[in-house]
């Protein structure tokens, strides 16, 4: 498990670099502004119970921040991470069959699959719902097409209300 | 100069101690009145000296041992003899023979140097090792007996100086009902001879052999037991000390107890949602009774999916659920439980301040809220707060894997410091809610002294 967070932590560093690597070559100093602002809306998209400043980071970021917000919200997170999470799931399942084995009171009332794919959708549904949120605190029109186009496709109820939501309130500004 | 005299002396006290005369010269019968000799110190073999305790008895007091050492000051005997339990033990320095004795049931005694120490102020001392019976050298006290027999005219054997010994068992912390078997972590506050020592970590099953404590004096005294499947032990000094100067102490910790049962109520604000929440909580056990924090969840699941009052309460903005107002309404209803966690599963993702998880501490540390993107390990953190843990994001000494870092995937740990605090911590809802009794203190995060360990205080 502590191998797999450390994956998390280098994957993290691959993904920072990524949007610099798209266009021209960027300043170092201007990569560098970059990469924090990819961390900090990693930070904040992966964080449980975030604090204001955390939110403020991402929201206060503007229009430098659609572009990787709205790849979020189209795609969820990097296939990359998708599996490492993916991995750290199903790994955790494990252990908790073989503590329930002991523990017939923790019990885990998942298949495998099951237990893999709730916690997989709800890691895709924080990552679509918290975007979309950052996207409408920061508005624009790349964010609000971005926010209708994706309502278009097959949501999770509960990610089709959230951005149903943010829509909402990027029209009423 | 000065050298120069100490090192001839030096060399003409060793001759005459083997050829058995005094320093005055003129042979045997010129050696110096007898006279009783002057215990200066008892030490333990090894390396390097260490003193033995003395204990309010007058014991000293060593671990199980081959022998100990005794330095006393006496004149230029031409014959010391050696006593244990007033029987005579030989003199020899031949191994061979050492081992012969032993064979036999009988200890023996040697000049560690031949010579005395004459840089030392006063009377020669003399460096002697003094090997019991093997049958003493372990759980037996003994006294050994020193006599100058020198031959003199006047005073034939001086008196006898007697050095009470204590090798035994040494302190211990008892363990006996250890089910897990886990090779439980001890961490000991106390006196040692050494003075205060805080923290001292120990592992094993059963008993636990933590060497010579000594009565508490002025320092912090405990002992902490953390262990898998079992509440966290705590023993701390109350009207009495756990240890004393005397060897053979021991502290019975008895795990007989098992896991803390923390009652939760686990309100299903949202259709389907009650499997979830049952992983979720099977994970919490996992994390706190593999971290040795000794505590289980006892969920009372309530589906109140089918009362839309309680979704409308609970609501899902986590800005308004800052508000006292808020808090007050919701444990004031029908939809809460007072004296126990309140754990809240909604049916749609938070809104407002972002977040998966939520507990109201320190306000109300008994209402926790998970929405439909919370992780596997979201219920075990907010637990966490409840039970008065902070992020540790950012902190030195943590884990990616630690159960309060904010902003990974797969955490499955707390430490040691981290349980410690949320047994003791008067604020933790172990101890609002009466689920724990014992001594309670205050141990914030940030916070490392004598009676509080680091955060980060942590066993693999």
């Amino acid at each position: 498990m502590f191998l797999e967070s450390l994956s998390t932590i280098f994957l993290s560093s691959l993904l920072v670099g990524a949007p610099a690597q798209a266009g021209a070559p960027r300043a170092p100093a201007e990569n560098s502004k970059l990469s924090q602002m990819h961390r900090s809306i990693d930070a904040w998209i992966e964080c449980d119970d975030c604090n204001e400043s955390q939110q403020n980071a991402v929201f206060k970021a503007g229009q430098a921040a659609v572009p990787v917000l709205v790849q979020y919200l189209r795609e969820g997170p990097s296939p990359e991470k998708r599996e490492l999470v993916r991995r750290q799931l199903v790994s955790a399942y494990h252990d908790l069959k073989e503590y329930e084995k002991r523990h017939p009171q923790a019990t885990v009332p998942l298949s495998e699959e099951e237990y893999v794919r709730t916690y997989l959708d709800n890691y895709s549904a924080r990552y679509q719902i918290r975007a979309a949120a950052a996207l409408a605190a920061i508005g624009g029109t790349e964010a609000r097409s971005a926010v209708e186009a994706v309502l278009r496709n097959p949501l999770r109820d509960d990610v089709k209300a959230a951005l149903a939501s943010a829509l909402q309130r990027m029209r009423s500004r | 100069m000065g050298d120069t005299f100490r090192g001839s002396r030096i060399l003409f006290t060793f001759t005459l101690f083997f050829t058995g005369c005094g320093p005055a010269g003129g042979g045997c019968s010129s050696a110096p009145p007898a006279s009783t000799p002057v215990l200066e110190d008892v030490f333990k073999p090894g390396t390097t000296l260490t003193n033995l305790g003395i204990d309010s008895n007058g014991e000293f007091e060593a671990l199980p041992s081959p022998s100990v050492i005794v330095w006393f000051r006496a004149p230029y005997p031409t014959g010391v003899e050696v006593t244990v339990n007033g029987v005579i033990l030989e003199q020899t320095s031949d191994i061979a023979r050492q081992q012969t004795l032993e064979s036999q049931g009988l200890g023996f005694w040697l000049h560690r140097s031949g010579s005395p120490n004459l840089n030392v102020a006063g009377t020669p001392r003399w460096d002697i090792a003094v090997a019991a019976p093997p049958a003493l050298r372990t759980s037996e006290r003994f006294t050994i007996g020193l006599t100058d027999t020198s031959s003199n005219s006047t005073t034939p054997r001086s008196g006898t100086l007697t050095v009470k010994v204590a090798i035994g068992i040494p302190d211990w912390v008892s363990v006996p009902f250890n089910p897990e078997n886990d090779s439980q972590v001890v961490l000991l506050d106390g006196q040692r001879i050494s003075g205060c020592v805080d923290d001292e970590l120990w592992r094993g099953n059963h008993i636990i052999d933590v060497g010579d404590m000594r009565a508490s004096g002025g320092c912090n005294e405990e002992i902490v037991v953390f262990t898998k499947g079992n509440a966290v032990q705590l023993f701390a000094k109350l009207t009495s000390g756990i240890w004393t100067d005397s060897l053979r102490d021991f502290a019975l910790v008895n795990l007989n107890s098992g896991l803390l049962q923390v009652p939760v109520d686990v309100w299903l604000l949202g259709a389907g949602l009650q499997t979830r929440a049952t992983a979720d909580f099977a994970n919490a056990d996992m994390i706190y009774d593999t971290s040795r924090c000794g505590v289980a969840f006892n969920p009372t699941f309530k589906d109140v999916s089918g009362t839309p009052a309680a979704a409308a309460l609970f609501g899902t903005n986590i800005n308004t659920m800052q508000n006292a107002a808020w808090r007050a309404a919701l444990a004031g209803s029908a939809f809460f439980t007072t004296g126990r966690i309140n754990v809240y599963y909604v049916g749609s993702p938070f809104s407002g301040q972002s977040a998966s998880g939520f507990n109201a501490s320190p306000y109300n540390s008994n209402i926790i809220g998970v929405d439909t993107t919370a992780q596997p390990e979201t219920l075990a953190h907010e637990l966490g707060h409840s039970f008065t843990l902070l992020h540790t994001t950012g902190l030195p000494g943590f884990l990616p894997t630690n159960l309060m870092m904010t902003g990974v995937t797969g955490r499955n740990a707390l430490t040691e410091g981290q349980c410690f605090r949320v047994n003791v911590n008067k604020t933790s809802s172990l101890n609002t809610n009466l689920v724990r009794g014992g001594f309670i203190r205050d141990c914030p995060d940030g916070t490392t002294n004598s009676t509080c360990p680091p955060l980060s205080f942590d066993v693999p």
